[in-house]
């Protein structure tokens, strides 16, 4: 199968002014003017309107305009190019977006049963789990959803979710990643520090399908000054991998890992994955608190059972965890 | 007792006509009805199978349970009647909202399609948007926002 008849990618081109300035080097006002055709004043509209967006972009009389440091912004072809032979068939739309509220809510809403990737510069209302923000600033890491239908009831989808946080780790180890690791359900973690996180949305259709929309946020070049309402420890890759790919390469990569991990879940199931997850589990052993709706607990964590299911054992008595947040609990100091 | 025998007394309560099972086995005893209790007690058991204080025939102690809940009970029974009830299919944290903040997406009296989304139940980091398989009129909600859910427990009763 290849690209149903009638569909193409969707690729928003930036901003002309971004586009120029992505280099990062000084550019003249009158300069940017006649290359793209339009007033001064216009110019130094779109400035104005890239620094509401958040971009940090300097302005010297007699210099010109220059964003505080280059900008890799996304490229649709180079993300496909990025894709193995198999995903890329299995892509009937790749869809690149300068701006969105959220990408898992524009992939959601679209109601073709088209496997669609979709790609955002930033998200104005980016998503976590229970409603929390997900910080999204412009062209600095990964804001992707995959949308694909599924057979009817294609079993427990459950540990989907942990399927794809598997095949997101391996991503990132074979970037050149050391110390990756995911902490259950799929929190993506370099070492003690969250690199992303992974949101799964499904909706089965009565007796015809189960649409799904993957999530993923991926800290790629997070700037510290937009990082200042994350409430937890945060890492981002550019800080652990020297010569970073292109972020369009990234994006491709995740793409495919994420599209491959839904079709080898849905004909395999999580026991292709289980293992593999427990060589990112950052828990195994550890003392955990786990938070619920209730109240909380305490446990040691002891790897996923066969249905993606924490298992948590306290004093011996083991149980399953199917919800709820968990935290590493700090071993109080002995004296 | 056997999980999967209590799978089948349940099947076996369903498919009859009958509104209340109970059987005694040693020191083991369970109660199965066809009917949720009224979703006003603080303290919820998690599963329906168990017995609600207001069907107790001796209930020493029950704080929460007392005339309230079984002023309550006589009357809300009929519309489950004849209502469908709409069953958790799987283990997770139900959420009636999109988001904390966000309006709930349906709410008792609210008329809905088939198709509906009426709340989410969330396993694992995944968000399973439960449709209302019939269309009709929300006539009961059982399961408090945020509470953990089990396998098959009602949810909405739609009539």
């Amino acid at each position: 199968m290849s690209q149903p008849v009638g569909v193409s990618d969707h690729i928003e081109a930036p901003d002309p002014v971004l586009a120029a300035l992505a280099d990062g080097a000084w550019h003249r006002g009158p300069v940017l003017a006649e290359a793209l055709g339009v007033t001064r004043a216009a110019i130094s509209a779109r400035i104005a309107r890239l620094r509401q967006r958040g971009l940090a972009i300097h302005s010297v009389t007699g210099r010109g305009y220059r964003l505080a440091g280059p900008l890799d912004l996304l490229n649709g072809p180079a993300v496909r190019a990025a894709l193995e032979v198999a995903a890329g068939r299995m892509l009937d739309q790749l869809v690149v977006l300068q701006s969105i509220d959220s990408t898992n809510s524009y992939v959601g809403a679209c109601e073709d049963g088209l496997t669609r990737a979709c790609l955002a510069e930033q998200q104005t209302a980016g998503r976590g789990r229970d409603g929390r923000a997900w910080v999204s600033p412009m062209a600095a890491n990964l804001y992707l959803s995959v949308g694909r239908d599924l057979a009817p009831r294609a079993g427990a989808l459950g540990a989907l979710s942990l399927a794809i946080g598997v095949a997101v780790a391996e991503v990132l180890r074979d970037l050149g990643a050391a110390d990756v690791g995911l902490k259950w359900p799929n929190d993506l973690w370099i070492g003690r520090a969250k690199i992303g996180g992974i949101l799964i949305e499904a909706r089965a259709e009565a007796t015809t399908r189960t649409r799904l929309v993957a999530g993923l946020g991926l800290n790629l070049a997070m700037p510290r000054a937009a990082a200042a309402p994350i409430d937890q420890a945060w890492t981002r890759l550019a800080d652990h991998v020297p010569d970073l790919p292109a972020r369009s390469v990234i994006a491709g990569r995740c793409i495919d890992a994420v599209l491959r991990a839904i079709d080898t879940f849905a004909l395999n199931g999580f026991v292709v994955f289980q293992s593999r997850w427990a060589g990112f589990d950052v828990l195994y052993g550890q003392a955990v608190t786990l938070f619920e709706p209730g109240g909380r607990r305490h446990g040691v964590a002891r790897g996923v059972a066969a249905d993606g299911s924490l298992i948590l054992d306290n004093d011996g008595t083991y149980e399953r965890i199917y919800s709820g947040d968990l935290s590493l609990r700090l071993r109080a100091p002995r004296g | 007792m056997d999980i999967r025998k209590l799978k089948k007394l349940i099947e076996l309560v369903e498919d009859s006509g009958i509104a209340e099972l109970e059987i005694t086995e040693g020191e083991e005893s369970v109660r199965i009805g066809r009917y949720p209790p009224a979703s006003s007690q603080p303290a919820q058991p998690p599963m329906n199978y168990q017995m609600p204080p207001q069907q107790a025939p001796a209930a020493p102690d029950t704080a929460a349970g007392g005339s309230e809940a079984g002023s309550a009970g006589a009357g809300d029974e009929d519309p489950a009647e004849s209502g469908h009830v709409v069953r958790s299919p799987m283990v997770g944290t139900f959420y009636r909202a999109p988001a904390p903040e966000a309006k709930a997406f349906v709410e008792v009296g609210d008329t809905v399609g088939s198709s509906d989304t009426l709340c989410i139940i969330e396993a694992m980091k995944m968000l399973n948007q439960i449709e209302a398989e019939v269309a009709g009129e929300i006539v009961k909600i059982l399961v408090e926002n945020g509470q953990p859910v089990e396998y098959d427990q009602p949810l909405f009763v739609v009539k």
